[in-house]
């Protein structure tokens, strides 16, 4: 009879359940034996089962006033398997579908893991990919699931191009956008495979160019991508309207903030009245003020910029409104995701301690500082509201990262010959964020082993403290003898402002020169045999390029000092000053103007050849190491200088050879001189005239390692100068 | 050089503090003037805590306090302020921590699995 | 330890199958073992030897301490089987594959909040079993270890000098976690913080505390020094909830 004719179910039978235990079925049903034959409530129990996903099918049915349960289970899946994937291998595919051998087989998941593989291929620029499920019986409702794929080809970008752009042309435009032409020698990115996102994107960074260049009413009309003829790659076009040239109008500062003198901050603004409107500066003003302010001990600091658009005179007049920002509290500080560095080595990075007031500038600065650790792959920062509306938990999610690293060196360079080196490093020793680092170089020439350990957090303070332990041989052809070093050193290291840094540090240090050609200078055999020496020295350093590696901005100036004598057998005192400037020069070129010089005098004693300056090869392009200083005419050995100075003029240039070769053309001038061996006899010939070198060079970071060529043409030299046209040094790490 | 101003904690202005009147004051009215409390006391009733601190910090030296006030607010059965006591700097004493700790278990990583541990588990520099 | 060799696919017998498996499992090869009742289910998802090979499959993942096959294994089992006898071992196997990973207090504690979150529900399904005692201890530890990281960034906190911030840090541990064994140190700590700070009246009704509930512990005996330093004693504030609850 039918459901509808209600009446009480007396028994609930479960038919075909193979695998899945009949009770198991009876706990998703919410009716029981006894409740009435409710047609609704019936609908609601095949609905439950249904959702289990665990069924194919389900129907209910009444034997007089029995409830049959019927039951298909879905088979499970026995193994999956992918065919005509190249481009892809299976185990990448595997890793995107959700469905595992053993798991129940539903139509919908394996839908779901089509799209999924579907997504894969967009993703690597193949839109005409197609798949096909399919699926094999096998006994006990088993099956195995079969993904067919035809892969299509790469739908590259045959070219890309601007309509409306007056002020730049298409390709510089091309330079700002991530989009690419497809070209051979991109085979490693996919930036030239048809992405729609990619192109959003890419409206997005012109947007930000444009408003960086002053055009502040600038507007992408529309980005059109259609397939070429013959369906092999896009055309890509950018419809812009660029819109008036923008300079800055008035810029002023208000405030409600009690006793804040705002004409102070003024000089800290990078938006001036009558400079081109850049929306960059403005963004930059914002973080700076909100910065200052906050180092003048105001806690809640919100800076508004407001902007007034005069379309007549084209200027746009900005206001920064410094306002009391909303008080609120830090209440925790959470770490997570530290499997391996300690809490306190997170912690101890941030500008904000818990109970706070909240401030965002300290909260990205924070961000800042624990990437810079260099121990997570990922940093993320979150605000989630606390206890009460004006507390705010801060919760950092770390992914940490193999912060160890043996890396294999080879190298070439005229001064050492060919080198190769073995360093085992541990950036993040025992999640202590110390670093322990050792290494060894061998070379024709030299042979160096050295322990460095550091501890950035010294007594828990921001000092950077180690020690080095160190054997240097070195085989001197310029000056026919050998050298030994072997000895300690301790450091500590810290800053004094943002961006000065001290470091204070002793060397105890047993050196000896042995085998000492017989014809070399007298003055070079007088000093065979061991020395100790006693070494105490200091650096500071006021660092302001924009980066350590490829500075192409700011200066940086090192003074140096050390002070042998406290015990040890030899006294003197050697100092030096370093300074480098980086301007950068039209469009991408950079001009490096350095300077160095140093001093060393003994003390009641005659400095030595080990202490004294040599300055040649990389440092003095055009001439050997020891080739432009103090020299023995008779055994024409280089003495080193007492003193030396040196200047540098340098231009580096792109080659316009595309941004991915990473090759910089360089035309230099180097000019110095080290004198003064503290000898005045006859055979020693030293003079401080400067010598000039002049010449082009080329530096390349190729994927294999950086690799550095100077050809130096010494103009003006002395004749017992030691001249060498090449300096070359390549160092790969794998 | 220029040493880095902080404030710590909840340092609010005398002028803030001066609006709290004792006899008048409810809790709303507090935590309207001043915010929810830094800390609760956790052993005496209706006592309130706002603390904190303005210091001057030069590289890596201590940072010296310039300003620290730790308010204390105590209420009546009612949640009328009784009593507000003000501590500064003047009041604070130096101590010294006891070094003990209590022991807790957990995998400490060995030194060598410390170094050779994460070198394949996570794909690192060299790991992929 | 047993080598990885994958094995090759072949349709066999349930029984054989699943006698290999326990054969491995009982000479060590705990790896091979879990490869072969993974067959035995895979081959024979309807044979009544199925889910027993997959709680096999999970304690042979968990014997070579590869806890995250254990937890897939179990979690698939518990979805499969909710009625079936064995199902408080998996809860149980599962708490405890958590359990082991918990590492030590200066580090993430994800691992404790998740096993202790499983061995709630040890204890919580099944109350009479001899699981839910063993869970019962083990959660113990696991709160007293989570107790024990507060603590950790309290004293970092104290020791730079940062009082507000460590007040609280305690205090989440006397408030939330009282019957641990860090209790009487984080009363001791307070003491310490609001000395520093000068809050002496605070500092007394903590030491009273203290003192009433841990008599014997050095720690009372710091607190008591550290106040008879500074010529104080330790006073009860007669009307603090504290002292009525511990």
């Amino acid at each position: 009879q039918s459901i509808m004719q209600g009446g009480v179910i007396e028994e609930i039978r479960i038919e075909g359940a193979q695998r899945i235990d009949p009770q198991t079925i009876r706990s998703f049903m919410p009716i029981d034996p006894g409740d009435r034959f409710d047609p609704l409530r019936l609908d609601e129990a095949l609905k439950a089962i249904f959702d289990t996903g665990l069924f194919a099918d389900v129907t209910l049915r009444r034997e007089r006033n029995a409830l049959i349960v019927a039951v298909v289970e879905n088979p499970i899946i026995n193994r999956i398997a992918f065919e005509g994937n190249d481009a892809i291998d299976d185990s990448q595919l595997e890793g995107e579908v959700e469905l595992r051998p053993r798991v129940v087989y539903t139509r919908t998941r394996v839908q779901n893991d089509v799209q999924r593989l579907l997504d894969l291929y967009r993703r690597n620029g193949r839109f005409a990919a197609r798949v096909e499920p399919k699926i094999i019986q096998l006994e006990q409702n088993r099956v195995d699931l079969v993904f067919e794929i035809n892969e299509g080809d790469v739908t590259g970008i045959k070219s890309v191009n601007f309509i409306g752009n007056r002020a730049f042309s298409d390709s510089s435009l091309r330079g700002e956008i991530s989009t690419s032409e497809s070209a051979w020698y991109r085979f490693l990115s996919s930036d030239d495979t048809y992405d729609p996102d990619r192109l959003n994107f890419d409206r997005e960074l012109l947007r930000r160019f444009y408003l960086s260049e002053g055009y502040a009413d600038f507007r992408v009309l529309s980005v059109v991508a259609e397939l070429d003829d013959d369906r092999s790659g896009f055309i890509v076009t950018f419809t812009v309207d660029e819109g008036p040239l923008y300079t800055f109008g008035e810029v002023d500062l208000t405030t409600t903030l009690r006793d804040l003198d705002v004409e102070l901050l003024r000089g800290e603004l990078q938006a001036r009245p009558g400079d081109t409107y850049d929306a960059t500066a403005v963004e930059a003003d914002v973080d700076t003020l909100t910065d200052v302010v906050g180092n003048l001990g105001y806690a809640f600091v919100d800076i508004r910029p407001r902007t007034r658009r005069d379309r007549e005179n084209l200027t746009i007049g900005i206001t920064y409104d410094i306002q009391e920002g909303p008080k609120v509290f830090v209440e925790r500080i959470d770490i997570e995701g530290n499997t391996r560095t300690l809490d306190r080595v997170v912690r101890r990075e941030f500008r904000l301690i818990e109970g706070d007031a909240f401030n965002a500038s300290k909260l990205r600065r924070s961000r800042q500082r624990i990437e810079n650790l260099g121990f997570f792959r990922s940093v993320n920062v979150q605000q989630e509201p606390g206890s009460a509306p004006d507390r705010s938990v801060v919760k950092v999610q770390v992914e940490e990262q193999s912060t160890g690293e043996i890396t294999i060196g080879a190298g070439l360079s005229t001064s050492v010959g060919l080198l190769g080196n073995i360093q085992l490093r541990e950036r993040n020793l025992l999640g202590r964020g110390q670093d322990l680092r050792v290494g060894f170089t061998l070379s024709g020439a030299s042979s160096q082993l050295d322990l460095s350990f550091t501890e950035p957090y010294f007594l828990d303070r921001p000092i950077a403290a180690g020690f080095d332990l160190f054997r240097v041989t070195r085989e001197f052809e310029e000056s026919d003898f050998d050298q030994r070093r072997i000895g300690f050193g301790l450091r500590g290291g810290y800053d004094l402002t943002e961006h000065t840094r001290h470091v204070v540090r002793y060397r105890l240090e047993q050196q000896e020169i042995s085998d000492v050609d017989d014809d070399a200078s007298i003055l070079i055999r007088s000093e065979e045999g061991e020395t100790v020496r006693s070494i105490v020295g200091q650096d500071l350093t006021w660092d302001r390029r924009d980066n350590r590696f490829d500075p192409r901005e700011g200066f940086r100036v090192r003074l140096s000092n050390e002070a042998a004598g406290l015990g040890g057998d030899v006294r003197f005192l050697r100092n030096s000053l370093e300074g480098d400037y980086f301007i950068p020069v039209f469009e991408n070129m950079t001009l490096n103007l350095g300077g160095e010089f140093g001093y060393i005098f003994g003390i009641g004693e005659d400095t030595r050849i080990a202490d004294r300056f040599f300055i040649g090869g990389e440092s003095f392009r055009g001439f050997e190491p020891g080739g432009a200083g103090p020299r023995d005419v008779d055994s024409d050995d280089a003495l080193g200088g007492n003193a030396y100075y040196l200047g540098t003029v340098e231009l580096s240039f792109p080659l316009g050879l595309p941004e991915e070769f990473d090759i910089r053309g360089r035309l230099f001038t180097d000019i110095g001189a080290s004198f003064d061996a503290d000898s005045d006899a006859a055979f020693v010939e030293s003079t401080a005239t400067p010598r000039v070198s002049v010449g082009p060079g080329l530096s390349w970071r190729s994927p294999f390692g950086p690799l550095r060529l100077d050809l130096g043409f010494p103009l003006v030299k002395e004749d017992f100068d030691k001249e060498q046209l090449l300096s070359f040094s390549f160092g790969t790490q794998f | 050089c220029a040493e880095r101003v902080d404030v710590r904690g909840n340092l609010p202005d005398i002028e803030q503090v001066v609006e709290i009147e004792p006899g008048v004051s409810t809790r709303e009215d507090v935590v309207r003037i001043l915010g929810t409390p830094s800390t609760l006391s956790s052993f005496k009733d209706r006592t309130w805590y706002y603390i904190g601190q303005r210091q001057e910090q030069v590289a890596f030296f201590r940072p010296d306090i310039t300003d620290r006030s730790v308010l204390m607010i105590t209420f009546d059965e009612r949640g009328i302020v009784q009593e507000t006591r003000l501590n500064t700097i003047e009041d604070g004493r130096s101590i010294d921590l006891v070094g003990r700790e209590t022991p807790t278990e957990g995998r400490e990583l060995t030194f060598l699995q410390q170094i050779f541990g994460n070198l394949g588990r996570f794909p690192g520099a060299t790991g992929e | 330890c047993s080598g990885d060799e994958e094995l090759v696919y072949e349709e066999q017998p349930v029984e054989e199958l699943y006698n290999r498996g326990y054969t491995n499992l009982l000479e060590g090869q705990n790896d091979l073992a879990s490869q072969l009742f993974d067959e035995v289910e895979r081959q024979h998802p309807y044979s009544i030897w199925a889910p027993k090979a997959q709680l096999m499959a999970a304690y042979a993942h968990y014997q070579d301490n590869r806890y995250d096959d254990a937890i897939n294994t179990l979690d698939r089992f518990i979805e499969l089987n909710p009625g079936n006898q064995d199902v408080a071992y998996a809860y149980y196997l599962k708490a405890i594959s958590y359990y082991e990973q918990i590492s030590d207090v200066g580090r993430d504690q994800r691992m404790t909040e998740l096993a202790l979150e499983s061995l709630q529900d040890v204890t919580r399904r099944f109350p009479g079993s001899e699981y839910a005692r063993d869970a019962q201890l083990k959660i113990d530890l696991a709160r007293d270890h989570l107790a024990g990281k507060h603590m950790t960034i309290g004293r970092y906190y104290l020791r730079q000098g940062e009082y507000l911030a460590s007040i609280n840090r305690f205090r989440v541990v006397i408030e939330d976690y009282q019957t641990t064994t860090h209790t009487p140190e984080a009363l001791h700590r307070l003491v310490e913080a609001y000395m520093a700070l000068g809050v002496t009246s605070e500092a007394q009704a903590t030491a009273a505390v203290l003192g009433y509930n841990y008599p014997g512990s050095d720690w009372y005996i710091d607190s008591y020094a550290l106040l008879t330093g500074s010529d104080l004693r330790p006073e009860e504030d007669r009307g603090s909830w504290i002292s009525r609850i511990f």
